[in-house]
């Protein structure tokens, strides 16, 4: 799913300028485009649909408010995408930071994995422990892996998005990856092919 | 779960080549240098063997899917808090859109803060003593708004005059009666001078009575109150500010609630101290939300204008304008070297207008 849906720029850039020119009910379409494909990347941070809907209207509401800093001849998506994730970020950021106790205990308790008898068990098991990792690395790593694997951003779109030079970008996601396929390899053992 | 341990320190230079695979091909040296690696390494061999797919893993987890009501919900939801907000949606501000760094607007605001403060200053100098004779016709308007003065500042129902009252009441006066008002206190001050000066006969340097007698700290409340009852008596409940203290007379009560804040231990001065000392991303919300709440204060109920016509002292005045600079100032500067893309956007919004 690539963003910056450009076909939308034009019919957002009409409504933005009648925002700007005091009329906000004109917001109401570029929500409309937007909300889908926002909620779900959002929902790819937190894993919870709750978190997705508020941080969506937060991001939202807050590209509203700043509208006159928007560069009405580049895409907006893109535009609101670098908020959203900068909010995502921020808050994963400060969670993270209370609660690495609870992180700790949580990973005691956890359940070992069960009989993986058959495959798509297996499979679920591989999705969840990926998550789980993903959880536990710092949100500026998962979050390059996040937008490059799923949200299928180039280099250059995660450096503008984050703000990062594109180098940092690279070696972000070259040390996600190593640290899922070590947590993987741990979990697992070395990756045989899934029976059909 | 697997004995083996995956995570391999000096195998660093190797999972990066790893990593690297995934997305673009290695130089031909490179390829050749992994390979004889891995032959040999177990535990990048097992890396190896998920790398490639720890991508596609991470795509699988979909987002739950939305129907269409919850998204009208949710779309009703945010366009309702976009109404709301319409009103505080800033505007651009007018040396940004012609391309005047804010750095350079926070200069002139400081400027003009000390230009003010130096004006002020001027207006409590006090004139040698010969000049006294020429402030004595100004005596009857002095009387009169001290009159007035003192019946704004008698207690209210339930004994404690309200802060917010005091400047409410301070704002429903014309710009010019407040001046006026500032420059009779400096006149009354320079008459409550030289009435001191005539109780401790033999001081005939009356400029340096004053100023001793402005600098020196102030003596307790109960002390002043034995001078002079009639005027400095303190609100039930209330404290005398600098100024009161060093007129003997209690005055706008603006000056008071910066005091209050500054003995605040969330006073805004601690909070900059603190971000100062420790600048973590929490510290500098905090500092931030506090100047933001400030300054949105001050925009809302005109206090800066009180603060900077309604004192005679040049102290209190210059005080509480300088901190908010610097804060702003300071403020400035994170936003130059900060890295939290969050921050620096809270940052600019706060520090826009």
């Amino acid at each position: 799913m690539s963003a910056a849906p450009d076909e939308h720029h034009e019919a957002d850039v009409e409504c933005i300028r009648r925002v700007r020119g005091g009329d906000p009910d004109a917001y109401g379409p570029v929500v409309r485009r937007a909300l889908p494909q926002l909620r779900g990347l959002l929902w790819r941070f937190f894993k919870n649909a709750d978190d997705a809907d508020e941080f969506s209207q937060a991001a939202l509401v807050r590209a509203y408010e700043q509208l006159d800093r928007y560069d009405a001849t580049r895409p907006f998506y893109p535009w609101l995408r670098r908020i959203a994730v900068n909010l995502a970020l921020h808050e994963l950021e400060k969670r993270k930071r209370f609660a690495r106790g609870e992180e700790l205990e949580l990973s005691l308790e956890r359940e070992p994995a069960s009989d993986r008898s058959d495959a798509v068990t297996q499979e679920r098991e591989l999705v969840e422990q990926t998550d789980r990792e993903l959880d536990r690395m710092p949100p500026g790593w998962a979050a390059v892996f996040r937008l490059r694997c799923m949200e299928e951003m180039s280099y250059a779109e995660i450096a503008e998005c984050l703000s990062i030079p594109v180098g940092t970008v690279m070696s972000r996601l070259a040390r996600a990856r190593c640290r899922l396929a070590e947590a993987l390899a741990a979990e697992f053992g070395p990756r045989r092919k899934v029976s059909p | 779960m697997s004995e083996q341990d995956f995570t391999r320190p000096e195998c660093a230079r190797w999972r990066e080549l790893l990593a690297q695979r995934v997305d673009q091909e290695l130089e031909p040296e490179q390829e050749r240098e992994l390979n004889q690696h891995l032959e040999g390494c177990l535990a990048c061999q097992g890396v190896a063997s998920w790398i490639g797919e720890v991508d596609g893993l991470a795509a699988m987890a979909t987002p739950e899917e939305i129907d269409e009501e919850t998204l009208q919900k949710l779309e009703g939801q945010i366009m309702a808090s976009v109404r709301r907000a319409a009103p505080r949606r800033p505007r651009r501000a007018v040396w940004r859109s012609v391309g005047i760094p804010t750095t350079a607007v926070a200069a002139v605001i400081a400027l003009l803060t000390w230009m003010q403060t130096e004006r002020n200053a001027e207006l409590l100098e006090p004139p040698a003593p010969a000049s006294l004779d020429r402030i004595e016709p100004r005596e009857p308007e002095a009387q009169s708004l001290r009159k007035n003065e003192v019946q704004s500042e008698e207690p209210t129902k339930d004994g404690i005059a309200s802060r917010d009252e005091g400047a409410a009441g301070a704002l429903n006066e014309p710009v010019a009666d407040v001046e006026a008002k500032s420059q009779s206190k400096s006149a009354e001050a320079f008459e409550e001078a030289r009435r001191q000066s005539e109780v401790a006969a033999g001081d005939s340097d009356l400029g340096q009575s004053f100023r001793e007698r402005a600098d020196t700290p102030a003596p307790p409340a109960r002390e002043i109150e034995a001078n002079t009852p009639e005027e400095a008596t303190p609100r039930p409940g209330g404290k005398l500010s600098d100024d009161a203290r060093a007129y003997g007379q209690p005055v706008a009560t603006v000056t008071t609630a910066a005091e209050e804040e500054q003995d605040s231990p969330m006073s805004l001065r601690s909070t900059l101290e603190l971000a100062e000392r420790e600048p973590s991303p929490d510290n500098l919300r905090r500092l931030l939300t506090l100047y933001d709440v400030r300054v949105s204060a001050t925009k809302r109920d005109g206090a800066g204008r009180l603060r900077v016509l309604s004192s005679p002292s040049p102290t209190s005045g210059e005080r509480a304008m300088s901190l908010e600079d610097s804060v702003r100032v300071y403020l400035l500067e994170v936003l130059r070297e900060t890295e939290d893309e969050e921050l620096r956007l809270e940052l600019e919004e706060a520090l826009r207008e």
